[in-house]
């Protein structure tokens, strides 16, 4: 159980930092003019998501003037990350190992990838706020199907290690 | 009762992919969709464990998943900072895409010029390569690992995994 709780405490403050990153940086680019220092970490945040997300301003969400440091879809997939992993305790038990299946993982995509492929063919023009709730959904029951097995996996690692360190002492004692 | 198969060449095969479609310049562009190149790479490291799995091996368990998921993002690490700096070296391509891309969201007048030199200094050439490198050491293991526990949920088998007995208490 103690395990469970430090996987999902991890995932959560993982999910909560990250979050406050892509915040972080139009906050630290806006207040560049009254604090200098700031300057750089808001360049140096801008530049870390850059390989990670498109960063077009006109599809991204503004904060102080400035636009987050990833794009909405990234905004909506990620902040819902956060609120999947929130709510993932109250939904179900920590230690309820069985996760679900790939069709589960299908369901969770399957709004995104039908708006990236009509607005792809021309045949729909996504907005902002589309483009962010579809991302959020598939993000919010992403941590349903990891965290099952992140708790799970950091279990069945840590026995490992146990019983090797057991077996490993037992050797030396009957040598 | 068998072994398991080794988990070092799934997970290299899984980085290679990772590695390639990080580290080639335009085939990148599928990592601007929340790292999905880096999760491909460690969902594909579980694939390929999976392959070589036998009947009668022990069945696929989450820890092999975010095993498989986090050496794949090692792998994938070094296989990205090789195809970059060969990019970069070799065929002469402009790295610091992301200072590029501030500018054109229009930030370059809110940060001050010599913020911006600084940050331009720091990520040329060898500098931009170890900024790389540390980088994708990050990210890939991390977003590798979460592509490895799709790839668990997507591949494991009907019958669910036996927890391997805790061990015995130290005499």
């Amino acid at each position: 159980m103690r395990s469970a709780r430090l996987t999902y405490a991890v995932i959560l403050s993982g999910a909560a930092a990250w979050c406050a990153l892509i915040v972080l940086a139009p906050a630290a680019a806006s207040s560049a003019g009254g604090a200098p220092l700031l300057a750089p970490l808001g360049t140096i945040l801008y530049a870390f998501f850059s390989p990670l997300c498109h960063q077009i301003g006109a599809r991204s969400f503004q904060l102080f003037g400035s636009p987050l440091a990833v794009c909405a879809r990234c905004s909506g997939v990620y902040f819902g990350f956060l609120a999947g992993t929130v709510a993932y305790p109250v939904a179900r038990k920590l230690l309820r190992n069985s996760g679900p299946g790939s069709m589960f993982l299908i369901l969770a995509l399957a709004p995104m990838l039908v708006d990236v492929m009509l607005e792809t063919a021309g045949l729909h023009e996504s907005s902002m706020g589309v483009r962010a709730v579809t991302g959020a959904w598939c993000g919010t029951l992403v941590p349903f199907l990891i965290i099952p097995g992140a708790i799970e996996g950091v279990a069945q690692l840590l026995s490992r290690r146990n019983s090797h360190a057991v077996q490993t002492e037992k050797g030396i004692i009957d040598a | 009762m068998p072994e398991k198969p080794g988990k070092l060449i799934p997970a290299v095969y899984g980085g290679i992919i990772m590695g390639v479609i990080s580290g080639i310049p335009f085939l990148s562009i599928v990592n601007c969709f929340c790292c999905a190149g880096i999760m491909l790479g460690g969902f594909m490291a579980v694939f390929f464990y999976k392959k070589d799995l036998k009947e009668s091996s022990p069945p696929l368990t989450n820890g092999d998943g975010i095993a498989l998921g986090a050496l794949a993002g090692l792998a994938g690490a070094v296989v990205t900072v090789i195809l970059t700096a060969l990019f970069h070296f070799v065929f002469h391509m402009a790295l610091g895409s992301g200072m590029q891309r501030l500018e054109d969201m229009g930030m370059g007048d809110k940060i001050p010029p010599e913020a911006m030199r600084m940050i331009q200094g720091m990520m040329s050439g060898g500098g931009l390569l170890g900024i790389t490198f540390v980088f994708h050491l990050f990210i890939d293991p991390l977003f590798g690992l979460i592509g490895g526990l799709i790839g668990y949920a997507v591949f494991k088998s009907k019958v669910p995994a036996v927890m391997p007995p805790p061990p015995p208490p130290p005499r």
